[in-house]
């Protein structure tokens, strides 16, 4: 098996990370940077741009950069949250075949697994160049309060990109381990995890290299965007009344509110005060405007205290669950960049009466405590095991659209449970089960994980038939359901249609395009990198050339010359052929000025 | 239902008496034996976790435990008892045999499985299982 490497893939920013030689390091991307931004940007030339670069051109291209695509991982297109994206999103969400939220970009419909999976592609190729050896294992973070749809997606995800996700890992609880890796005190620690699109609250002990985790709880459209959001909607609101003018209906202006806005935001987490200064954000009748404001710390605190409010309950929840008080956490520890401000530290101190330790970083932990997990896996890391929990009840439909529960949340994974279930008529010959997750007493009010139908009982009387039905939840938190005919001791047949998510031939369609435009990407990468190489030689050559050209023959000087200026046409080409041939004659022309100059100076030597 | 289980106590490898802390330790150093993900070549090695993280899970609550220990695996909510008998949906005859449908209850109550059943199921066989010291023994 080679490296598993560790990735938190994140709503606005992704962090790689290897085991290597007992260490765990941090994989840099191309452009050196430690995380990358998950965003997408297709270009009007056909173009896959990922990360930063993506980023930096989405004020230009907004409608065609997708970003915080985990925010619609798993979700329905008529679901609250993808609806309240749709309001700000500059991108298309649209609805699909089975209802499942998907993106429009430049005329294409793309499924969220598929946007993440192409985040992932270039997540894979930087630790490929990092490690220099292919990578095809991973483990992947999701939040905790992640439910299975979501978790299956991310998976699906993965197969996109050519990775074997060898385990999906809860993002709090891959942060713990980061934090405990060595450490052999027993602490009861709560990982508080805002990131930038949702939130997690995970209660752990740690003893002797057991990681338990005790409870969890959350809200998976919580998070840093909404802080954003709320800085958006405070400039346009300042900008209607100064103006008249509703930046809301541009898309444009809308992606440069949000930069402006995130920017404010990390600014007030060490300054008091900040301003914008947007110019030229929309124009009227009487001319082009601009929007200057200040915004301080204080008008910040209010515009989002409830969304901190919001944290306050499920970590209330989580420690009632673990059975526990606040005053039993020994530690707490901050993950995902919106801990940062100061209104969340404190509202944290508050919650469990104590400081935020601030040993670790949290942009980077995450990612960390997945490689620690695959060495985990690889045998490398040995006296460490995990023993995470199921986040949300597990349970089917009953009569009257009532919801019971089968698997209680916060039980530990892997785990297992049975029920039996007979016939009411007699031979009645299937049973359709609908299986849901979720806390609600009302099934509507849970999440359909998908229905299946016992068929094939064989003719008895009413209430004779003994089926068990077993419920299974792997380290992964992802369920699976079997059948058996107790009477007969035969594996039950089912016919399982899962209410979300892609299709084993969606996925392989999905990965087959996915491969062709990595070779694209690869080729595009190749041409840049040489594209850049030509340009640096001819204009070094030129410059040699202007300054030694003297010293060639006429014949030589003549094609040289000429040589030059093919150099300088081929730049940009969008051939790869012609710029290697291109960088092969100004080499060829540089190497003949070099001797020339060698010879000058030999020569020179001489007479003196 | 409950056959062939086995006894949560042995599972950990602990007395009747063991405390809390005892359950911890024995619990621990079988997840560190057992977990899948130290065992990925080994399926039994899984089963032998839940088994094991079964068994905690009630041990280790003080009510549970108490249940366990005066009814055996009957007495436990957890993945022993099932759902008693009842299907609870019907493909498409639902409608029709909404009436014959006499098991409502059980899942009506929208508690722990197991906790209500119908009362034509067959009780739960009682066992007791008591350690007692020798000087108890003579009290």
């Amino acid at each position: 098996m080679g490296k598993i490497i560790g990735i938190d893939l994140g709503t606005t920013n992704c962090c790689v990370a290897v085991l290597e030689g007992g260490t765990v390091q941090i994989v840099p991307n191309k452009e050196g940077g430690r995380t990358t931004p998950s965003v997408v940007g297709f270009t009007d030339k056909g173009e896959r741009l990922v990360g930063q670069i993506a980023k930096r051109q989405a004020v230009t291209n907004a409608s065609n950069t997708v970003y915080a695509v985990k925010r619609l991982i798993g979700r329905k297109f008529d679901s609250s949250e993808a609806q309240r994206m749709r309001e700000t999103a500059p991108f298309e969400i649209v609805d699909s075949q089975n209802g499942d939220a998907r993106i429009r970009v430049q005329g294409r419909v793309y499924s969220p697994p598929e946007l993440s999976g192409i985040v992932l592609q270039r997540l894979k190729a930087a630790a490929e160049d990092f490690l220099g050896e292919a990578v095809s294992e991973a483990i992947v973070t999701v939040p905790a309060y992640f439910d299975d749809t979501q978790r299956q997606a991310t998976k699906d995800a993965g197969k996109i990109a050519g990775l074997n996700v060898e385990r999906i890992i809860n993002e709090p609880t891959a942060a713990a381990l980061a934090y405990g890796l060595g450490k052999t005190e027993s602490e009861r620690i709560a990982v508080y995890d805002l990131g930038g699109g949702t939130f997690d609250i995970s209660i752990l002990e740690m003893n002797n290299g057991v990681f338990e985790v005790l409870s969890t709880a959350g809200n998976t459209y919580l998070g840093g965007e909404d802080f954003d959001e709320r800085i958006m909607n405070w400039m346009a609101d300042q900008f209607m009344e100064d103006t008249g003018i509703d930046l809301r209906k541009d898309r444009l202006a809308l992606q440069r509110l949000k930069e402006a806005a995130e920017r404010a935001k990390c600014e007030l987490s060490t300054a008091t005060e900040t301003s914008f200064n947007l110019p030229f954000i929309a124009a009227d009748a009487s001319g082009p405007k601009h929007l200057n404001k200040n915004l301080t710390r204080t008008k910040l605190e209010d515009l989002v205290n409830d969304l901190v409010q919001q944290t306050i309950e499920p970590c209330e929840r989580a420690l009632s669950d673990a059975g526990l008080h606040a005053n039993d956490i020994d530690k707490v520890i901050l993950v995902g960049g919106q801990t940062r401000s100061p209104i969340v530290e404190r509202t944290v101190a508050e919650i469990f009466g104590k400081k935020a330790s601030a040993e670790i970083n949290p942009d980077e932990v995450v990612a960390m405590g997945a490689a620690i997990q695959g060495g985990v896996l690889s045998g490398e890391v040995k006296d460490i095991v995990l023993l995470d929990v199921l986040p949300l009840s597990l349970g089917l439909e009953t009569r009257g659209g009532l919801f019971t529960k089968v698997i209680e949340r916060n039980s530990t994974i892997p785990l297992r449970n049975c029920l039996t279930f007979t016939t009411v008529v007699d031979n009645q010959s299937s049973v359709e089960i609908h299986i849901l997750q979720g806390e609600r007493e009302i099934s509507s009010g849970n999440r359909s994980l998908g229905k299946f139908e016992l068929v094939g009982i064989p003719p008895a009387a009413r209430g004779l038939p003994q089926i068990e039905v077993a419920f299974e939840v792997d380290a992964n938190g992802i369920v699976s359901v079997s059948a058996t005919d107790k009477a007969t001791g035969r594996e039950q047949q089912m016919r399982i249609s899962p209410t979300s998510g892609l299709s084993q031939d969606e996925i392989d369609r999905i990965i087959q395009e996915a491969q062709n435009s990595a070779e694209a990407d690869k080729e595009l990468r190749d041409r840049l990198d040489l594209n850049n190489k030509l340009a640096s030689l001819v204009k070094n050559t030129q410059r040699a050339y202007l300054e030694f050209g003297g010293l060639l023959t006429k014949e030589q000087q003549e094609t040289g010359q000429q040589l030059l200026q093919h150099g300088e046409a081929a730049l940009g080409s969008t051939e790869i052929g012609e710029i290697r041939i291109a960088l092969d004659q100004v080499d060829r022309l540089a190497r003949q000025l070099t001797t020339a100059m060698l010879q000058s100076a030999d020569a020179e030597s001489k007479s003196n | 239902m409950a056959v062939n289980k086995r006894d949560y106590y042995d599972v950990l490898g602990v007395a009747r008496g063991a405390s809390d802390q005892d359950l911890k330790k024995a619990y621990r150093r079988l997840a560190h034996q057992y977990h899948p993900d130290k065992n990925q070549s080994d399926p039994e090695a899984e089963e032998k976790f839940k088994e094991a993280a079964e068994a905690y899970a009630v041990l280790s609550n003080a009510e549970q435990r108490q249940r366990y220990d005066r009814f055996g695996h009957a007495g436990v909510s957890t993945s022993a008892a099932g759902a008693g008998y009842g299907a609870p949906g019907f493909g498409g005859i639902e409608d029709i045999l909404g009436d014959l449908f006499g098991f409502g209850d059980v899942f009506g109550a929208g508690g722990r499985t197991g906790s209500r059943r119908s009362a034509s199921q067959r009780g739960a066989d009682l066992r007791y299982d008591l350690e007692i010291t020798l000087e108890q023994s003579a009290e």
